[in-house]
């Protein structure tokens, strides 16, 4: 639309997407992936799984707390913080 | 339509997976002797297969080489909860015990000696769909390939227990693995009911289409639980244990169980109100042709297979114009109780143009292969009329 000649500035584009996603359920632009995230699926996932497994599933946030919750309670060595951190990761990256 | 739903990510070829391979095939050739040890290493999954997961190893076969009645086993899918056992056949014993007058245990020799049949099955992963579920739920991203049929050689399981001699108060039979849980994963163990394990289709299989049974697929000794969904048909066996009650483990109390009413997709649901999924619904898949395929203008030959766990195919229709109008299909001769049927119709396009391609299978019973697969927490037993695009040009 801006390049069809809407009148939006860069300060005001955030705004904009903003209160478009909340009341019309437009896609917020993801955060960036955050390394610890990575560092914590190399060295707690990749123990067991190899990254195919991993790479297919097509979870939400809510979804990967639920199975990182269920990886911990067969053997996943997460903290509650890094289960966290992890769950972020993977439903954005 | 479920051909719209995103394509499933991080699908690896066989070829990244070779050093796995070796290693198996090692494990194989280290754990037998003579020309069986030949056979193991021809009868690895080949670089066609799709590898969902390489450990465990999970692969799936792409529809379109499913085109023989019985599934070649190099093309056959795979599924393993956890890691393939290695098991030495002179040092693998099955321990039948429990509910019964005369616990026993047998050898692999013991159990070859014994009146053996055999019977041609198709198996299915419950999982088998699951990657076209809408909102996504965890577990392997299975597209349509995990299923294939087989001729499956071994002993009646009923001709087992009957010398074990169960017990009135037998209800189930807990079926284990030489496969464990990695680190605190609990056991693969299933609880299979007592009816169903004396079906004289039910087997303790040591073949597969003529060979002896390769380490993917359970060597020395699998189950196999015939119209069932596939984890029922247990590998690598090596304990039943007779039992009044299901086992209380997680891959009998919360896995393998779906809502006993319809859920609103995405509902979490207490496994109180679940039932153990078990019969195979009524499905059907195009095999021929492939999804996408680009023909030249001419007659177009439409076929796959059909199949449903607790009746017989009675027909399959195929529509080419969006479901609006649907053709019978001719059915193959080739059948058996608990394995697929063929399909095939001949379609001559009058013009060019690309088609959506619908197959749709009725059952004796009368029921039909729904428009939309019923949704559950764990994506099993994805049946929706199945679909491919179909390109046809002038050459």
């Amino acid at each position: 639309m801006i390049g069809w000649g809407a009148r939006v500035t860069e300060p005001e584009r955030p705004v904009l997407l903003e209160y478009l996603a909340t009341h019309f359920g437009v896609t917020r632009p993801q955060p960036a992936p955050s390394p610890a995230g990575a560092e914590l699926l190399g060295t707690r996932c990749h123990v067991c799984h190899d990254s195919a497994l991993i790479d297919q599933q097509r979870l939400n946030v809510d979804g990967w707390r639920r199975e990182i919750g269920k990886m911990r309670a067969w053997g996943a060595r997460l903290t509650d913080p890094e289960q966290a951190t992890l769950a972020d990761y993977l439903a954005v990256r | 339509m479920h051909s719209t739903v995103t394509a499933v990510k991080g699908a690896g070829t066989r070829r990244s997976f070779l050093a796995h391979v070796c290693r198996l095939g090692g494990a194989a050739l280290l754990g037998t002797a003579g020309s069986r040890e030949r056979a193991f290493g021809a009868q690895l999954p080949n670089d066609q297969l799709i590898i969902r997961s390489a450990r465990p190893e999970d692969l799936e076969t792409p529809p379109h080489l499913l085109t023989s009645w019985i599934t070649p086993t190099e093309l056959f899918y795979v599924r393993s909860h956890f890691y393939t056992p290695v098991i030495r056949e002179t040092e693998w014993k099955l321990v039948i015990d429990g509910d019964v007058d005369r616990p026993f245990e047998l050898s692999l020799g013991e159990l070859r000696r014994l009146p053996s049949t055999s019977a041609v099955v198709t198996l299915e992963c419950a999982g088998n769909g699951r990657a076209f579920f809408e909102p996504p739920v965890a577990g392997v991203q299975w597209e349509k390939g995990a299923v294939g049929t087989a001729e499956w050689q071994g002993v009646r399981l009923a001709d087992i227990l009957a010398r074990a001699g169960v017990r009135r108060t037998a209800r189930y039979l807990w079926l284990d693995g030489a496969d464990r849980g990695i680190d605190r994963a609990p056991d693969f163990i299933r609880s299979l009911p007592l009816e169903k394990a004396l079906d004289s289709t039910t087997l303790l299989a040591y073949q597969m289409n003529g060979e002896p049974l390769p380490v993917p697929h359970g060597f020395p000794v699998r189950v196999v639980v015939p119209g069932w969904e596939g984890a029922y048909s247990v590998k690598w066996l090596t304990h039943i244990r007779v039992s009044d009650s299901e086992h209380g483990g997680t891959f009998t109390q919360a896995g393998y169980r779906r809502p006993r009413r319809p859920v609103k997709p995405g509902t979490i649901v207490d496994a109180a109100d679940t039932v153990p999924v078990r019969e195979l619904p009524v499905k059907s898949l195009i095999t021929s042709v492939a999804h996408d395929a680009v023909v030249a203008l001419g007659v177009v030959r439409i076929a796959g297979f059909a199949w449903v766990g607790d009746a017989e195919i009675r027909r399959v229709d195929v529509s080419i114009d969006n479901g609006r109008t649907w053709e019978e299909t001719r059915l193959g001769r080739d059948r058996a109780p608990y394995a697929w049927r063929q399909f095939e119709y001949l379609w001559r396009p009058r013009e060019t143009g690309s088609y959506a391609v619908l197959s749709r299978a009725t059952d004796s019973r009368g029921r039909v292969q729904p428009i939309v697969a019923e949704w559950n927490p764990a994506g099993y037993l994805w049946n929706a009329v199945d679909q491919v695009r179909l390109n046809v040009r002038l050459e």
